[in-house]
């Protein structure tokens, strides 16, 4: 790619264009526009009510959910991390690792459901007898948590623990080093940052997890600033600068985490080594030592499935039963269409916008290295901030001309866009960094147009990730319910919208049904994603859920 | 390395050794005796390095199907974990520890041996002045070059005293030059610390300037069998 930009054409002046108007109309403005909503009365009122007793109760709560969320998710992810890590050093060709990374596309709509069919009061736990009756309380929040956070840890720490090169472990057990000498002096050092940068993002994400906390939390029971901003905007009057305090504290709580996430990817960017060729290493050991460890791998293909099929309890007797019947064509014939639409309009926006800011980053338009970096980070700041606050943002700033009660398609999924594009520029990122500059020339060499150069030799490499990246992007913004909580109408009704509201009219029926149709369809483009990304960077596929 | 204690040492003796790989079998039956540097040569897959990773206890001999024992003086190796056996080994690509100083790289053996910091870093610090890196303890070992990289998996090997030393074509990587001042290094640190050396290598040029005898692997198209034989040396 670097070599078809390697002058400053007019695509790289719409992709500067495009990349600006992006950043600006979707993020800055937005952003700016709630910082102006804080400070609308005077000073002091405002400090005073962003120190309110009410708000900081809240900001608490937020913080000791994300907080045990987040601990309980990073201990066992770590274990998870290590042994996956291991038994995918000696099998690399494995699935293991891309079945770690589907739960990140589970939606979370369809998670809160799953885990109310589980734990509620008749639930199917309490179908066997085990009475825990969890649903609606902090700690069935922290369960659903844990079970979509502690694959993305696990599979952050295997990427890292895989990394580590073999020879280097042979060499320290000739050195007398033992199984625990290991951990301690080069898997350890190897996977600490890794842990430590995953674990903050579990962080983040439980602060910013919405659907999940609106469903399972059951209103009052369990309240965090996410759910607190929603209802300050969609239940009664509208109160747009109670929302921004919310904001701001929902800005700071996930905020100092990311910052944390980009420090300990810097220091993990120096212990990431290539692993050497593993092919014959299984061969070379003989039958005896492919046999142990297909125990420990079937062992290990449980522990993985665990964080996947509980998920598919949705699919049942009566779900089944009420998406037979005919009034289910009727109720979600549309959502399912406009959900679809949806869907692909996020993924092309965010492959394409991605696609945009990695040619301008590659272009003579941005002259050093230092402003590459900058930039490279800039781009990757709406990871960091939560939907809701991005929809409060636009709705402060366009409301003249949105108005989020009339519902609006391009406010969804230009917010889907901002909040799927960074995972999106960070998949495509390395398939731009390995350039194939030789082949190139020497297609041009051989009488090749660039256009054709560009057909025969870098279209191959550039296939599967834009496909991977967009039915991943399309995957996720299926379940994705916090834009589509802002800007939807009675006509503009996706399908996540009708759980959520299934789930809280006490239509359970209904709502595992939805729930059921929308889990098949996101696993359906989940798997796509992670099998087309196999091919490439088995590691980029951490940080999509939302 | 200061103190010369090789009365401990013993030769290494590979009796009836016979291994099934991939479609061929590997027989060895040799010895080498301390103070030896013997060379192994042979064509490239012909199964070397395999045979230094049995040595070290890194690939199981398979009871059921393959036979022969080490011995390292009068003890029996060949049932003993990589841990148990004494070995220093240097990989093809040296397998410096990235994340440890090169430092912690030398005293890593020490350390395993539970031996204090006071005296893992006197004997590192006594090494590195040897091959002239004494400026080097605490650098980065990803800040050092090729030959440094190579001089520091050298003394990583040999500096805990082991009781056999393999190394896998440890110059492949270098350019001429430098290969011959490390050959030199390499024997001037075997006669500090003469425990049998076995180093596996493609070029007549090693096997000139540090082996004192030599192995062969012959191989035989027809009936599937390598064999390692002993040779003169030139």
């Amino acid at each position: 790619m670097k070599i078809f930009m390697s002058s400053t054409s007019w695509i790289t002046w719409v992709c500067f264009f495009w990349t600006a108007l992006f950043g600006l109309g979707c993020v800055a403005i937005p952003l700016w526009a709630v910082s102006c909503g804080l400070f609308q009365e005077d000073f002091s009122s405002t400090i005073h009510r962003i120190f309110d007793p009410g708000v900081l109760a809240l900001v608490v709560a937020t913080f000791k959910q994300a907080c045990i969320s987040a601990w309980v998710s990073s201990f066992f992810g770590l274990f998870l991390g290590l042994w996956v890590g291991e038994y995918c050093f000696y099998f690399p060709r494995s699935r293991m690792q891309g079945f770690l990374a589907v739960p990140q596309g589970i939606p979370s709509v369809v998670a809160a459901t799953a885990w109310v069919v589980w734990l509620g009061r008749s639930g199917v736990l309490a179908t066997f007898g085990i009475h825990l009756d969890w649903s609606y309380t902090l700690k069935a929040v922290v369960l659903a948590h844990a079970f979509l956070n502690i694959p993305l840890i696990a599979l952050s720490v295997a990427q890292s623990r895989r990394s580590l090169a073999i020879s280097q472990l042979e060499v320290a057990q000739t050195l007398g080093a033992s199984a625990w000498d290991q951990v301690r002096w080069l898997i350890w050092p190897q996977v600490r940052w890794a842990w430590a940068a995953a674990s903050c993002q579990a962080f983040a994400f439980c602060v910013m997890s919405f659907g999940l906390v609106l469903i399972l939390g059951g209103g009052p029971p369990v309240q965090t600033l996410e759910t607190a901003i929603y209802q300050r905007l969609r239940y009664g009057t509208a109160d747009l600068s109670g929302a921004t305090i919310f904001a701001l504290w929902e800005c700071v709580l996930a905020g100092i985490p990311w910052g944390m996430v980009l420090f300990f990817q810097a220091k993990k960017k120096g212990t990431l080594r290539q692993p050497v060729s593993l092919y014959s290493l299984k061969e070379s050991r003989g039958k005896v030592w492919v046999k142990k460890y297909k125990a420990y791998g079937l062992a290990l293909w449980c522990s993985v499935l665990l964080f996947i099929l509980p998920y598919f309890v949705v699919i049942n007797r009566h779900s089944v039963q009420w998406l037979m019947d005919g009034e289910f064509r009727v109720l979600v014939g549309k959502p399912v269409m406009l959900s679809c639409i949806l869907a692909g309009l996020s993924g092309w926006g965010a492959v394409a916008t991605a696609i945009a800011a990695l040619v301008l980053i590659q272009s003579k338009i941005i002259r050093t290295a230092r402003l590459k970096s900058w930039l490279g980070i800039l781009l990757s700041l709406p990871h960091g901030i939560s939907i809701l606050v991005l929809s409060l943002g636009v709705w402060l700033a366009y409301g003249r001309w949105i108005d989020p009660f009339e519902g609006s398609v391009a406010a969804i999924v230009a917010l889907q866009c901002t909040l799927f594009f960074p995972w999106a520029f960070r998949m495509l990122w390395p398939i731009l960094q390995t350039s194939q500059r030789q082949q190139v020339e020497s297609a041009y060499l051989l009488g090749a147009s660039p256009l054709q150069a560009f057909f025969w030799v870098e279209w191959p490499r550039w296939r599967a990730p834009l496909i991977s990246t967009f039915a991943g992007v399309a995957g996720a913004s299926l379940g994705e319910l916090g834009a589509v909580s802002f800007f939807y109408s009675e006509n503009l009704i996706p399908l996540p919208l009708l759980v959520s509201r299934g789930m809280q009219q006490y239509r359970f029926e209904e709502a595992q049904g939805v729930a059921g149709l929308l889990l098949l369809l996101s696993f359906f483009l989940i798997v796509i994603s992670v099998e087309t990304g196999q091919k490439i960077s088995p590691g980029l596929k951490s940080g999509l859920r939302r | 390395m200061i103190q010369l204690d090789s009365g401990i040492l013993g030769s290494l003796r590979v009796q009836g050794l016979s291994k099934k790989i991939d479609g061929f079998t590997l027989e060895a039956d040799f010895s080498i005796q301390v103070g030896e540097r013997m060379a192994l040569s042979g064509r490239s897959g012909a199964g070397k390095t395999t045979l230094l990773r049995i040595l070290a206890g890194l690939d199981e001999l398979d009871l059921s199907r393959d036979r022969g024992k080490i011995f390292l003086g009068t003890q029996e190796v060949t049932g003993l974990s990589p841990q148990k056996r004494d070995m220093g080994f240097v990989f093809q690509d040296q397998a410096l520890f990235p994340l440890l100083n090169v430092m912690d790289n030398l005293t890593f053996g020490f350390r395993m041996r539970g031996a204090s910091k006071a005296e893992r870093e006197f004997q590192a610090m006594d090494g590195l002045k040897r091959v002239g890196l004494e400026s080097k303890a605490l650098a980065s070992v990803e800040n050092l070059s090729g030959g440094e990289k190579q001089r520091v998996a050298f003394l990583r090997a040999i500096l805990w005293k082991p009781k056999l030393l393999l190394l896998d074509e440890p110059f492949s990587a270098l350019d001429g030059e430098l290969r011959d001042v490390l050959r030199k290094e390499l024997v001037e640190l075997h006669r500090l610390w003469p425990a049998p050396l076995l180093l596996v290598t493609h070029d007549e040029a090693d096997i000139l300037a540090v082996a004192t005898s030599r192995l062969q692997l012959k191989w035989n198209e027809s009936n599937s069998v390598r064999r390692i034989e002993r040779m003169e040396k030139e």
